[in-house]
């Protein structure tokens, strides 16, 4: 199967560039701002694709409020 | 009015600075860019996992452009939707429990702008995010599987805008009344209610909102006559009656400390 890159790749750097906010938003955030440590998000943010960095967006901040 | 806005540039901060103004477009797009993707490989896929017959595989034809347009649109009715809400659930909530609302509400500004403050933001938020989706998903769905007619895709896009921003200002509703989660599930059951009502009694329901969204797609894949008046109106004042009622109720609240 050929695949094309030039359709493909825009969804790729999508996905990177979600990976990338929240892991720079995660290194940021103050240790105690954090829900649970920060080693845990790191990989559920690597490795949860898509659905993980809305997880910690959504869950992973205590400031927030919720 | 001045009040209004300068709480409304201090949202768009609050949200730039939670990363919440990039986050959002990004997922967005991306939920509207998978759809046409997946469906111009789908074929290919299910040909590579090998479980299927390779006579079956050929009569798998990929779909129009219209049609994966309008699924486009469901996929935002479940996780798009579900995305609106989960964005807003802290809107006045979150302000609430950190004593936020409290620090502001003693400075001259009436609950009624530091509501609809906040439901500028989120309005803009949500409008934009949808936007470059879906304008996305048209580019694609063109590119790949072919011409869409310009003016039916934007007047579909334009009515479904209309439920989406309904969904954004429920949202509101819910979080001046409960805490985070517990919003976005009122507000999730609520839209599911309206949903299921109208497809079940079409015709006893035929001015419910949800009739938006159903009608976006019809007017998509070309079936069904498309009457909005009735709807519109209703969504439209359906609006306004959730940020009425937040203002009324933020300001016969006593303001909570910390929960």
């Amino acid at each position: 199967m050929d695949i094309q890159w030039q359709i493909i790749a825009p969804v790729i750097l999508l996905q990177l560039i979600l990976v990338v906010i929240a892991l720079v938003s995660l290194a940021k955030a103050e240790a105690e701002t954090v829900r649970g440590t920060k080693l845990l998000w790191v990989v559920i943010i690597l490795f949860g694709n898509i659905i993980g960095s809305i997880v910690y967006f959504v869950a992973g901040r205590k400031d927030d409020g919720a | 009015m001045r009040n209004t806005l300068l709480l409304y540039g201090k949202e768009m901060l609050e949200m730039s600075r939670s990363y919440k103004l990039l986050w959002v477009p990004v997922v967005f797009i991306l939920l509207g860019v998978m759809q046409p993707v997946m469906m111009y490989y789908l074929p290919e896929l299910l040909a590579a996992s090998g479980d299927i017959p390779a006579e079956l595989a050929s009569t798998l034809a990929v779909p129009s452009a219209p049609e994966v347009m309008a699924q486009v649109l469901n996929q935002y009715n479940t996780i798009g939707i579900l995305l609106v809400v989960i964005a807003g659930m802290n809107l006045v909530a979150g302000e609430r429990y950190s004593g936020t609302a409290a620090l502001i509400l003693v400075r001259r500004v009436s609950p009624t702008q530091f509501i609809v403050a906040k439901w500028l933001g989120h309005i803009t938020l949500i409008a934009v995010s949808y936007s470059l989706s879906y304008l996305a998903a048209w580019y694609y769905s063109s590119i790949m599987l072919g011409s869409l007619a310009w003016q039916t895709t934007l007047q579909a896009g334009a009515i479904y805008l209309c439920w989406i921003l309904l969904a954004a200002s429920i949202i509101l509703l819910f979080s001046t009344v409960l805490k985070g989660g517990a919003a976005a599930l009122a507000s999730i059951l609520l839209l599911v209610v309206l949903t299921m009502t109208h497809s079940l009694l079409p015709s006893w329901f035929s001015w419910s909102p949800a009739r938006l969204a159903v009608d976006a797609m019809s007017l998509l894949s070309g079936i069904g006559s498309v009457n909005l008046v009735g709807p519109l109106l209703l969504t439209v004042l359906a609006v306004l009656l959730c940020v009425m009622g937040a203002s009324y109720i933020m300001r016969n609240q006593a303001i909570q400390d910390q929960p």
